[in-house]
């Protein structure tokens, strides 16, 4: 092969391969953020403690690694939506996965929860002060929920929260 | 007669260009090359990293500073090789040679026409043209990917360490893309006046080498006529 059409195909698989690289970035996704319930305002009415939502959400096509750190600044229980309470006395972890169960990345969008999803952003998480175990049923029972992959506990006192959510579209 | 002189002398300087411009390309694409390497391996360590802390909860973005300072570093010293191999190219182009014979008489003038090789000098010229733009393009990309590894660090050290945000980088790529035109854009036009300049001088120099040629033949015939 001529040198020269050599040099056209070296630089044309290196673009190809930088391509295929940028492509498979564009994949990848990170939320990421830290806060304390406390500063989410008083607990909410009829409450005695502050009870703030834990919610980690996603597309059903991405798999997202997640990773949350809470350090209780008080007596703090945390709350799942099957009912079971765990009480939290230090620094604790809940580091899990979230499966891809396949879907097919479609247009569209989800708000709930102060949490956003669309085909940007198909990874997210919030922690929303004044809902409480008593009204999630009927909070989430009127979302549309296709395609999407939620899991969410209640945080009920104070604590600070760290979660960091790393995923991708596979 | 001295304009006859100024006209071929001119020629000569133009041919002497062309030739410089075909030895730099190949040395420019050397360059391109190495810069994309760079790109690709500082592209793959970061998917590398990424894989490994979505699967393997490793975070290994401790290691993005000396990548990516690596990465920047084998771009700089690409850019200082293939520039200096660039250099060494066009340093070797011998140019000038017709001079002394230029200098001699009208025959001088005569013998430095008759020694060109038409063909090659005028598929010279065709492919100069192309190389011209090609380096314009060339340039543009490798500002476009300096800009945009300068503006990533920012974002590292700056947007995603001390404000813990990020800018993303389809954006950045954008910008400093856009960037990138608007500075190189004098070059551009500059490359692409120089191709079309070039693109008239290749039209010229083909009517005149059917002229030229049609005349050496006539010379040629009626030396023969003589000398029988």
């Amino acid at each position: 092969m001529p040198a020269k059409n050599r040099t056209k195909l070296i630089i044309g698989v290196l673009i190809v391969i930088i391509a295929f690289e940028l492509f498979g970035l564009s994949l990848f996704h990170t939320v990421s953020f830290q806060l304390n319930t406390a500063d989410l305002g008083p607990p909410p009415q009829g409450e005695t403690v502050q009870s703030s939502l834990v919610t980690v959400a996603k597309w059903d096509f991405v798999y997202a690694s997640v990773h949350i750190n809470i350090v209780p600044s008080g007596p703090v229980r945390l709350q799942f939506p099957n009912g079971t309470l765990i009480n939290v006395t230090g620094s604790d972890n809940l580091n899990f996965v979230m499966p891809s169960s396949g879907g097919i990345p479609l247009a569209g969008t989800l708000g709930a929860a102060g949490f956003y999803l669309d085909q940007s952003q198909p990874i997210a998480a919030s922690v929303s002060p004044g809902l409480t175990y008593s009204n999630y049923d009927n909070y989430y029972g009127n979302l549309d929920l296709s395609g999407v992959d939620i899991y969410s506990f209640f945080v009920l006192g104070n604590a600070t929260v760290t979660i960091n959510i790393y995923g991708a579209s596979l | 007669m001295s304009e006859a002189y100024a006209k071929v002398e001119q020629l000569m300087d133009t041919l002497d260009r062309v030739r410089r411009y075909r030895a730099f390309i190949p040395a420019a694409s050397s360059l391109l090359i190495y810069t994309l390497s760079a790109v690709a391996a500082l592209l793959l360590a970061v998917l590398v990293a990424n894989f490994a802390r979505l699967f393997f909860s490793l975070d290994v973005s401790f290691l993005y500073p000396p990548v990516f300072i690596l990465s920047f570093a084998l771009i700089i010293i690409g850019m200082f090789l293939g520039v200096r191999k660039a250099n060494a190219r066009i340093a070797g182009v011998r140019v000038g040679e017709w001079k002394s014979a230029l200098s001699q008489n009208l025959s001088g003038a005569f013998r430095v026409l008759s020694d060109i090789d038409w063909e090659t000098q005028l598929e010279d010229i065709k492919q100069a043209k192309t190389d011209l733009i090609q380096y314009a393009l060339l340039k543009t990309m490798l500002y476009w990917l300096l800009s945009f590894l300068l503006a990533e660090l920012f974002n590292f050290l700056i947007v995603d360490t001390l404000l813990s945000g990020n800018i993303n980088f389809i954006f950045l790529g954008v910008v400093t893309l856009l960037i990138s035109i608007v500075i190189t854009s004098e070059d551009t036009s500059r490359a692409y006046r120089g191709s079309r300049s070039l693109e008239t001088l290749y039209w010229q120099l083909r009517s005149f080498y059917g002229e030229f040629k049609q005349k050496e033949r006539e010379f040629g015939n009626s030396e023969q006529s003589v000398s029988a």
